[in-house]
């Protein structure tokens, strides 16, 4: 099963005077138990393309389909989990257990399975059902206000989960948590976390994709990016400081060798080449 | 920081402890600090460590429980000097959306010189300066929600100093943007050291620090660490035992200067990193 | 904004056709003078086009009337007084859209609520807070489109979550929005209380000794209009 976009564009109000490119040809294909991340700066057509992915839109061209050679189906939110921005803003039920309940009840569940599956999600985020369950989502703190939305995309199980800026204000605790919430699901899940900042998951990544004014810029594996990090370097975006010191030495000279995220790593690599250090 | 004298303006906490209604601990304990003028302290710490508190205590939206906390020799707990003291400490928040006022951007930057009775042509001359300060000249009749983030906050940061104030205080000013608008707002900060406005922010983002000249860490309401940045990054114990990341960079560099690489003295930007290194 | 009000008053008060063409003169020199492109203000009936036409004909239309007919289709008849009657309210529908089409395109939301508080000034010799209605209706019109923004986000995200708005009768639709509202309104408090924050931290103690940044200034052609609505307001009160 993958998720998949094929040659894909998206004008908004096309046909219309306020026409508007989003996305153009783009092309690529997210695995189930893997990471891919998305990159690029404000308007290069990112929360466009999370919309297309969770069948929120249709796309003007091409196509976004869920499935296998044997049959194609489009994005829907039994099979696409999407995760917007501080989804801690959504939260509306009485019980943290009924909000997360929200969606298998939408899809169809029996209440004792749908909060079966709420239950099985709140865990999921590391969220104890006997402690979360009945309060108040008004009432958790940022960090867990978060999981709790998350938890109520991970209860539609879906096969696919889109993430956008999912660690964005939250503290090192906060971000811990989230980290360990995305392991915990990766193995049955194909996850695409969208980011302007490549720094926090670049290193749990499989698949990079950077998009720049709609269009793919690169597309590849992170040992592709890290044999060449200027990839990620487009409009405004960086290279994570720890690559950007590297490149820059390898730059002046310095034969580094192959480049590490890892900042002791990477610190070791430069001192051996220099024979500084003992 | 050169020497002070006694009456310069100047913010203090002194033994203030504060606690929320209904709050099983107190949000800030017996904390002691001091902001020079002209001085830009860093406040740092984890989500519930106090440092949102210490904020709206300076200008006096929250008054200790025990303690004093004063501005320029103002106490805040004195209800004769609050306009003043808020006059001259602005306060911006988080979330840019959660304080602009005006439909459009000039009409925004005025608020608070409005309130302040300051006659229009004068009010005229504050916004056009500000605005040029906080790189928005040429959006006056702009309306906010057409704004990007970063330009929303550094509109805030336009109102609060369009009151004059000696003290700046910002609370995570860069927690709700990008990483553009981030360096938008932080490049505003260093721009604003050079006016000799005291700044006080508070971040969870310890790469920030690098933007301050004295850095305290709070934790529980405590201050667990007081010091410059440099001394601060050091600290891997302490920070990591107040939920604070070093920065990779950070790391990078600690890692450097302690196999004894000579580099001037940090935090360093990439650039100087490798300019050491090549020398 | 005053002018507005009386020019509605009027064109309700006004009983025929000649006080509807002095007023017609009146809103045509409103227009020339606003600079505004006619174009622009006609743009505004055509939303109410349909009314005007259903107000035309529901007047206009007899069922086999007993008077004489200007025309007539089998039992369907167009009656000349009653298209006459039509005639009437339809042209006051078109005057009050264009003056109010005038408002809008002419004024800033700034400009409004300062009228508007201009307007109320008198009552607070009876200790209504004037200045304090404009700040929060200067607040309200400020926070519409980002909280039209907050819904539309909201109402994806719930969306994605399997949510319908388009199942069922009125009732149910009306409980599809309960998972939107509740966050919405929810966010809107938490956002009222922070923008307090801010402003007491931005000094704001209320309507008194405010001062403004542009103060709104009565050119001659505002007196020149304001003179003539009085002037037609009282013409057709007494005279017609």
């Amino acid at each position: 099963m993958q998720l998949r976009f094929a040659d894909v564009s998206h004008i908004y109000g096309i046909g219309t005077p306020y026409e508007q490119g989003a996305l153009e040809n783009v092309s690529f294909t997210v695995e189930p138990g893997t990471l891919t991340l998305v990159l690029g700066p404000t308007g290069s057509g990112k929360s466009t393309m999370l919309r297309l992915g969770a069948g929120l839109l249709d796309p003007t061209a091409g196509q976004v389909s869920v499935g296998d050679s044997g049959a194609w189906d489009t994005p829907s939110p039994g099979t696409v989990g999407l995760v917007f921005q501080r989804p801690e803003t959504q939260l509306f039920a009485e019980t943290v257990l009924s909000d997360v309940a929200f969606g298998p009840t939408n899809l169809g569940l029996d209440r004792d399975r749908a909060r079966e599956a709420s239950r099985e999600a709140l865990v999921s985020v590391g969220m104890d059902p006997e402690r979360f369950g009945d309060r108040s989502p008004f009432t958790l703190s940022g960090g867990e206000a978060r999981r709790a939305a998350l938890a109520g995309v991970l209860a539609l199980k879906p096969r696919f989960l889109l993430l956008d800026e999912p660690t964005a204000g939250l503290d090192a605790t906060g971000r811990h948590a989230l980290h360990q919430a995305i392991r915990g699901v990766r193995d049955r899940t194909g996850v695409v976390v969208v980011s302007h900042d490549a720094e926090e998951f670049l290193g749990v990544a499989d698949q990079v994709l950077v998009l720049t004014e709609g269009r793919v810029h690169f597309l590849g594996t992170r040992e592709e990016v890290l044999a060449d990090p200027l990839v990620l370097e487009v409009d405004d975006l960086r290279a994570p400081d720890v690559l950007r010191v590297q490149m820059l030495a390898r730059d002046r000279g310095l034969d580094i060798g192959a480049f590490s995220l890892d900042p002791e790593i990477a610190a070791q690599r430069i001192l051996q080449v220099g024979r500084w250090g003992r | 920081m050169g020497g002070r004298g006694f009456d310069e303006p100047m913010i203090r906490f002194d033994e203030v402890t504060y606690t929320y209604a209904g709050a099983p601990r107190p949000a800030v304990r017996e904390l002691t600090l001091q902001l020079n003028p002209g001085e830009i302290l860093a406040v740092l710490g984890a989500n519930g460590s106090g440092k949102s508190t210490l904020a709206c205590l300076v200008n006096g939206l929250l008054l200790p429980a025990s303690g004093r906390v004063s501005v320029a020799d103002m106490d805040t707990a004195d209800e004769s000097t609050m306009w003043d003291v808020r006059s001259q400490v602005g306060l911006v928040l988080q979330d840019p959306d959660d304080q602009i006022v005006g439909t459009v951007v000039e009409e925004d930057v005025a608020f608070g010189p409005e309130n302040l009775g300051v006659e229009s042509a004068e009010i005229r001359v504050r916004v056009d300066e500000v605005l040029a300060i906080v790189g928005l000249t040429g959006f006056e009749r702009r309306e906010p929600h057409l704004l990007s983030g970063g330009q929303k906050q550094r509109l805030a940061i336009a109102g609060a100093l369009a009151m004059h104030p000696d003290y700046l205080v910002l609370d995570e000013p860069t927690a709700m943007l990008d990483s553009a608008g981030r360096e938008s707002v932080l490049a505003l900060i260093e721009r604003l050291r050079a006016q000799g406005v005291g700044i006080l922010f508070v971040t969870h983002h310890l790469a920030d620090v690098i933007h301050a000249d004295r850095a305290i860490v709070l934790d529980e309401g405590r201050v667990a660490f007081t010091g410059t940045p440099i001394e601060l990054l050091g600290q891997e114990e302490v920070l990591a035992s107040c939920g604070l990341e070093v920065p990779p960079l950070q790391r990078v560099e600690s890692t450097l200067r302690a196999a004894g690489l000579p580099l001037p003295t940090g935090p360093l930007a990439v650039e100087s990193i490798v300019e050491a290194l090549c020398n | 904004m005053g002018i507005v009000f009386a020019y509605a008053i009027t064109l309700f008060m006004v009983d025929g056709f000649a006080g509807m063409a002095l007023v017609a003169v009146l809103a045509g020199l409103a227009i020339r003078a606003s600079r505004v492109p006619v174009r622009l203000v006609l743009r505004g009936l055509r939303a109410v086009l349909f009314i005007l036409m259903f107000t035309l004909l529901a007047h206009a239309i007899r069922i086999n009337p007993a008077t004489v007919a200007l025309v007539r289709l089998g039992p369907i008849a167009i009656d000349p007084d009653g298209l006459r009657t039509g005639a009437f309210f339809a042209a006051r529908i078109v005057l009050l859209v264009l003056g109010t089409s005038l408002l809008t395109l002419t004024t800033t939301p700034v400009q409004l609520t300062d009228a508007l508080e201009r307007i109320m000034r008198p009552l607070a010799r009876f200790r209504v807070p004037t200045g304090e209605i404009a700040m929060m209706l200067t607040v309200a019109l400020r926070f519409i489109p980002t909280t039209a923004e907050e819904a539309e986000k909201i109402v994806v995200a719930q969306t994605a979550r399997g949510a319908r708005f388009d199942r069922g009768g009125p009732v149910a639709r009306a409980r599809a929005y309960v998972p939107v509202l509740v966050p919405l309104f929810v966010n809107l408090f938490r956002r009222a209380d922070e923008l307090a924050i801010a402003m007491e931290s931005r000094c704001y103690r209320g309507g008194l000794g405010r001062t403004r940044l542009n103060q709104s200034v009565m050119t001659g052609v505002d007196w020149a209009i304001l003179v003539g609505g009085v002037t037609i307001f009282v013409i057709n009160g007494v005279l017609l």
